[in-house]
Formats: C-alpha cells, sequence, structure tokens
C-alpha cells in the first residue's frame, strides 16, 4: 500500500532533500517575489506556476504552540511540543520544538531551524529555542 | 432570474437519533439503517417517498460508494439524487443545505440526510488516531504528530494571547455542556461537573484537558428535508428553514494569515450570509447549536458567528449564560462534549436537537417557547462553515 506522502512526494522532493543536508528550503515565486508555504501548484499569491524552492536562513518565532501529553502510537514519546512558527520569511511553519522545557514555552519566544528524524525516521526541519523574544524587540 | 434564497423553500419533517456511547454489535451500516427508518416514521412518510439520500459514509467501515449500500440496506432502489458529503462536522449543515437546494428547485420532494459511525466500539482507538492524523498534511503537518485536537489547541492557545480567553473560561464551556446533558436521558455522559473537575482532568494537549475534548462515541441521526407544504401537513410541526449559508476555507491551518480575526471571519462570513438570508437578527435566536469536539469550538464559533465579542465570549460562556436557564442557551442536548461525538455524524445531532427544541420534545431541558433556532457546523479546525437559522410557526 503506497505511502500516504507519495501523493505529493515529487513536488516536495527538494524540500526534504535539502533537511538531509541540514538546509531549509521555502518556495518562493519568481513572478511576484513573494514567499509561500507549502509547495502549491501555483503560488498563493499570484497563482503563477513558476517558482522555487529557495534557501532560508529559519529564523522565526513562535506563533502558536500545543504540548501534546498523549504518546502517538509507541515511536513518539510524550510530552511533546508542537509549534507554528513565523519565520523572517513571513511564511509559517509546522515544527516540533526540540529539547525545550515543555513548561517554559511561551509565543513569541525566538527559534532557530534545526533538523532531527521525526517520528517515521525521516529527517525533516524542526526549531530550537534561539534566545529572546520576537515582541520585546 | 435567479432567486438566490432557500427561505422558506424547505421544511425539515422528521428527525431520529440512535442510542449513543458505546454499542457493541452494532455496525454503522446497522445504525445508519435503522435511524433513517425512524426519521421516515417520524416525518409521517413511508420509505419509497424518499427520492433524495445523502450520506457521510463511516470512519469505522468506509466504502467509496456509501451512499448506493444504505440505499440498499434500506431497499431504496430508485431516488433522484444521491451523495456523500465530506465537509466534516460541517457536512451536517450543508447536507441540509443541499437538501434544501434540490427541494427548491423542485429537484427532489423528500431528501433523507443519514450519518451514522461506531468509532467507539468499531476502531482500534489507537489506529484511529493514526488514520486520523494520516488527513494532515503528510509532509509538512503528520511528521510532527498533532492529534486532531491538537490543532484546536493550537487556536486556542493564540486566542488565549491575544483575547485573553482563560482555562477557566474554556472549562466553563464544558461545565454548560454537561449540565444540559444531566437534563438529557439520551445523552452518553450526564454527571454534572465543575470547573474544577475540568482543570483537575489530565492535560492531553495543553491547553486542552481531558474535559475540554468531546468523548469518543457510536450513534447515528438522521433529518428528512421536505416540501414547507408536506410539513405544514405532516404529523409533527413544521421547522421552517430560514437561511442557510457555507464558508469553505483551505485545509491545513499553518497556512492560515492568523488564527484569530482571519479565522473567526470565515465563520463570520457564513453566519452573515445566513442571517440576511433570513432577514433575522442575532435577537431573534431562542436557542443556539455549534460544533464543539472540545470546548474552544465553543469560544470561537459564537464569537465567530458574532453572538459575542471575541474579547468578551470567554467572561459570556463563564458566567453561565449558554448553560440551563442561561440568556443564550447553547447546545441544549449537551453538545459534542458530552451528549455524542461519533465523529462527523455528532453535529447532525445539533440539528436533531434544534428541531426538537422548536417542536417543543425535549423535557426537562426545553427552552420555553423556542421559536427560533441557529445551527453552526463547524470543521477542519474551523476552516469549514456551513449555517442554518430554523424556525416553528
Amino acid at each position: 500500500m503506497p505511502s500516504p506522502r507519495s501523493n505529493l512526494a515529487d513536488i516536495g522532493r527538494p524540500y526534504f532533500e535539502a533537511a538531509e543536508r541540514g538546509q531549509l528550503l521555502l518556495p518562493r515565486c519568481n513572478s511576484c517575489g513573494r514567499h509561500f508555504f507549502y509547495g502549491t501548484v501555483l503560488c498563493q499569491h499570484c497563482r503563477s506556476d513558476d517558482w522555487d524552492w529557495v534557501p532560508s536562513a529559519g529564523n522565526g518565532s513562535i506563533y502558536s504552540y500545543t504540548v501534546v501529553h498523549r504518546p502517538l502510537g509507541s515511536s513518539l514519546k510524550a510530552p511533546y511540543v508542537v509549534v507554528v512558527v513565523t519565520l523572517e520569511e513571513g511564511v509559517r511553519v509546522m515544527a516540533n520544538l526540540l529539547d525545550a522545557d515543555p513548561e517554559a514555552v511561551a509565543i513569541d519566544q525566538r527559534v532557530q531551524v534545526d533538523f532531527a528524524p521525526d517520528w517515521q525516521g525521516k529527517v525533516v526541519p524542526m526549531f530550537r529555542l534561539a534566545g529572546g523574544s520576537a515582541k520585546a524587540e | 432570474m435567479t432567486e438566490r434564497t432557500l427561505k422558506r423553500k424547505a421544511a425539515i419533517m422528521g428527525v431520529a437519533q440512535t442510542p449513543v456511547g458505546r454499542l457493541p454489535g452494532r455496525s454503522a451500516m446497522d445504525l445508519n439503517a435503522r435511524v433513517a427508518l425512524d426519521a421516515v416514521a417520524d416525518a409521517g412518510l413511508r420509505m419509497e417517498d424518499v427520492d433524495g439520500l445523502l450520506v457521510f459514509g463511516s470512519r469505522a467501515d468506509d466504502h467509496m460508494r456509501y451512499q448506493a449500500l444504505v440505499a440498499e440496506h434500506l431497499a431504496l432502489p430508485k431516488k433522484r439524487f444521491t451523495d456523500v458529503t465530506k465537509t466534516g462536522g460541517a457536512s451536517s449543515a450543508s447536507a441540509v443545505r443541499t437538501a434544501a437546494s434540490l427541494i427548491a428547485t423542485g429537484q427532489c420532494e423528500n431528501v433523507l440526510i443519514v450519518f451514522g459511525d461506531n468509532i467507539a466500539t468499531g476502531v482500534d482507538h489507537e489506529q484511529m488516531l493514526l488514520t486520523y492524523i494520516e488527513h494532515h498534511h503528510p509532509d509538512f503537518e503528520v511528521p510532527y504528530g498533532p492529534l486532531i485536537i491538537s490543532l484546536y489547541a493550537l487556536v486556542a492557545q493564540r486566542c488565549m494571547h491575544e483575547y485573553g480567553w482563560t482555562s477557566e473560561q474554556l472549562a466553563s464551556a464544558a461545565v454548560a455542556a454537561r449540565a444540559f446533558a444531566s437534563l438529557n436521558p439520551e445523552a452518553q455522559f450526564r454527571k454534572p461537573i465543575t470547573v474544577e473537575d475540568v482543570l483537575a482532568s489530565r492535560m492531553v494537549t495543553s491547553p486542552l484537558h481531558l474535559f475540554d475534548c468531546a468523548p469518543i462515541s457510536d450513534g447515528a441521526a438522521a433529518v428528512l428535508v421536505g416540501r414547507p407544504e408536506d410539513a405544514e401537513a405532516a404529523p409533527k410541526p413544521a421547522v421552517h428553514l430560514e437561511g442557510a449559508a457555507s464558508l469553505f476555507s483551505y485545509y491545513f491551518i499553518h497556512d492560515l494569515p492568523n488564527y484569530t480575526d482571519y479565522l473567526l471571519g470565515m465563520a463570520r462570513q457564513s453566519a452573515d450570509e445566513c442571517f440576511a438570508m433570513a432577514g433575522m437578527q442575532r435577537s431573534d435566536v431562542d436557542v443556539v447549536y455549534v460544533g464543539d469536539p472540545t470546548t474552544i469550538c465553543v469560544l470561537a464559533n459564537l464569537a465567530g458567528t458574532g453572538f459575542a465579542d471575541a474579547k468578551e465570549v470567554g467572561e459570556l460562556v463563564a458566567s453561565g449564560a449558554t448553560g440551563p436557564g442561561g440568556s443564550l442557551p447553547v447546545n441544549t442536548h449537551g453538545g459534542n462534549l458530552s451528549c455524542a461525538h461519533p465523529g462527523t455524524p455528532g453535529q447532525l445531532m445539533h440539528i436533531v436537537e434544534a428541531v426538537r427544541q422548536l417542536r417543543g420534545e425535549t423535557g426537562e431541558r426545553q427552552v420555553a417557547d423556542a421559536r427560533t433556532a441557529f445551527v453552526h457546523g463547524q470543521a477542519g479546525v474551523f476552516t469549514s462553515h456551513c449555517s442554518l437559522l430554523l424556525t416553528r410557526d
């Protein structure tokens, strides 16, 4: 039975290949110059199909988060932190926050991308606290 | 030439609901078929009068031609319209809207909506969690393991941050739901709870505790939508459709511009168009039904649909106004939170209860002289909405 990933694998392949090398890529439109996320067939801003995966420094801040206290199957141990990060490029991505004290996570905390295996063993972008708050600046 | 309204073009003639909770040995199809029989009888019709059939399918035992299977089990070989509706919790209100559109244009006379499932006993719980998670984005969400309710938790966390909603206020929505459920002999959970009980229940996905979340249930509901003139002649009081409108957005919420005014604005557009079609105001409404798989949904949907300001809705719910005897009774059967949550069929039970309230059939929990009900179906973490206004003359 095909993996549920397979439908979207072609469009997302550069993103995951870059993650294996420790690089975050984001879709950026060559027509309107804006970033969007995730890699949809058409640009979310101008519907051009002329866009590329371009490197991102992976700096952002926590837009929202939840600490999940229930293990998922046998491979994702609780508690784990799911964050939605606003990147400097203006797009939002979901990830896990690595090695953070779940009690100390807060909205607006600055984060930096890192790369680690997900619960299914695939290397994907993750985030770590970078120190400081986007709100304070 | 096109009159863009469904106002009084269709009416709900029959409703039915099965027992809810854990129903071992009842298959999803058995639940679907038996509740359909009851709704048709409630409408004073025979099965062969049904010429339209809308189903949702089954999480426990789905089939790509589920509508044909349901028809077969109902011995209903000929319909003028049939389909499967897949807009999650918004499917229920949306199916009523579709049925009304078919009736308003003369394409059907009696449309039966049947949703049932047995996800409490028909599916292994761990397997269901994994099945549900595969409905998130496989590349950009699933790797991070959010539960379905984690996505609601992400919205809750941001709304609490910006609007000042508190865990106590969220808990109050569960308390109100349970207070209504305690008056409903059919509800799955009936023992009254307090805000302290909710906050003391284990944290599942912060800020949502176990009692902030709906249970998982078996159960089914059915609604028969027909012509207004037929409803007037039917055995039960006619419940007229005054307005119906929808707003469908995307699915993956990490893409949304924000989790506050943009998110609430989607519900607002659906509700505003519904009220405009009806020519009615929020102040005309006696009972409100909103999809409530988690407590955050009660606050967000009440604010989103314009029944409270986003900054004040927490205080409104905490005041008890949405519970029994309150000024704005919400989910008078106990909602998904306490009555039942068999997945998608859960919000069809909101419509069944709205109709029963308008008919005056709800016993101890009856809201005195309820004449107007607002139903807001919501799904996909606030990205699919459908609003209905129902009245009894």
